[in-house]
């Protein structure tokens, strides 16, 4: 069992959610139920099983989008991402955004990543691409942030030429954080 | 609040009840403190659908969050922690949830699943 003592513990659910694709907005009312009691050497406490209640999740109709993670970093290259060993003593990062189109319309998009000061990036920057109904695309960058904390990755532009509007960017792993509509990435302090 | 009533009489007078009461407020505290974070995963295979061969008008489309908890004792006692669950109402009858549970959320290390099915899911028996 888990003891909870200053250190918050953390819990992962993976919550899959499946729709029609013509569904509206989708409101999801979920509860933490928690299994517990107090630690103890002297006796035996019963356990405990509370109920919290988690804010309400809200899930808009399907639109295409766009996922923005990064799995870890990077110590070695791997396949289909150009070398970079130019600057061994900064991190490097391999960036994975995944363009999703979950309608049944063909989605045109250009994509284009500018420049930013706080890091470099390796890999394309601009270019058209087309998304049959129901399919994705995979994109990998390596990032070379020079700067430490939270540092601005490449600003995504992502607009759809049919229907003249940009995609959102969400992010899928918690190293990073959008803010302004700018992602960040975390980066460990060397200090 | 808690009342506490102490009903007595004095020997020189036993036939006089005197009352005296007392209240106490007890403040109670959740034993936790916490936060969330979703995140949209990507879809393995098989949650976007074919259209060139379910045969449907109306085709079901799947995508998978990841809700992370944190959870920090309140008070100054360890607590033990045995389970941690997620337990969800499906208010439509027209989509499906699949829960999961990953790291951190049992004792045994056994991912569990949960399935809440809509009876007018297209596909769902």
């Amino acid at each position: 069992m888990v003891v909870l003592d200053t250190t918050p513990h953390l819990a992962e659910t993976n919550l899959i959610l499946t729709r029609r694709e013509n569904t509206e907005i989708t409101l999801l009312h979920l509860d933490l139920a928690i299994t517990w009691r107090r630690q103890s050497s002297s006796e035996t406490h019963d356990w405990n099983t509370i109920s919290i209640p988690i804010p309400e999740l809200t899930f808009f109709p399907f639109a295409p989008r766009v996922l923005a993670g990064i799995a870890c970093q990077i110590h070695t290259l791997t396949i289909d991402i150009i070398p970079h060993s130019l600057y061994p003593e900064y991190p490097q990062y391999v960036v994975t955004y995944t363009f999703e189109n979950p309608t049944s319309a063909l989605l045109g998009i250009d994509v284009h990543f500018e420049s930013t000061i706080e890091c470099g990036f390796s890999g394309p920057n601009s270019f058209r691409l087309t998304l049959l109904a129901f399919s994705s695309y995979e994109l990998k960058l390596i990032v070379i942030p020079v700067k430490e904390e939270w540092a601005r990755l490449p600003p995504l532009i992502v607009f759809d030429n049919e229907r003249k509007r940009m995609l959102e960017l969400l992010r899928s792993t918690d190293n990073l954080k959008i803010e302004g509509g700018d992602l960040f990435l975390r980066v460990p302090s060397t200090k | 609040m808690l009342n506490l009533v102490i009903k007595y009489n004095l020997e020189s007078d036993r036939m006089t009840e005197i009352r005296k009461t007392l209240s106490v407020d007890i403040p109670v505290i959740q034993p936790f403190h916490t936060t969330f974070d979703i995140l949209p995963q990507v879809s393995g295979n098989g949650g976007m659908p074919d259209p060139f061969s379910e045969g449907h008008y109306l085709l079901n489309v799947s995508q998978t969050w990841l809700l992370m908890t944190s959870i920090t004792r309140l008070g100054s006692e360890k607590l033990e922690l045995q389970h941690i669950g997620v337990n969800a109402v499906l208010d439509k009858e027209d989509m499906s949830l699949d829960i999961l549970e990953g790291k951190g959320c049992s004792s045994t290390n056994r991912n569990t699943g949960t399935f809440l099915g809509g009876e007018h899911l297209i596909g769902s028996s």
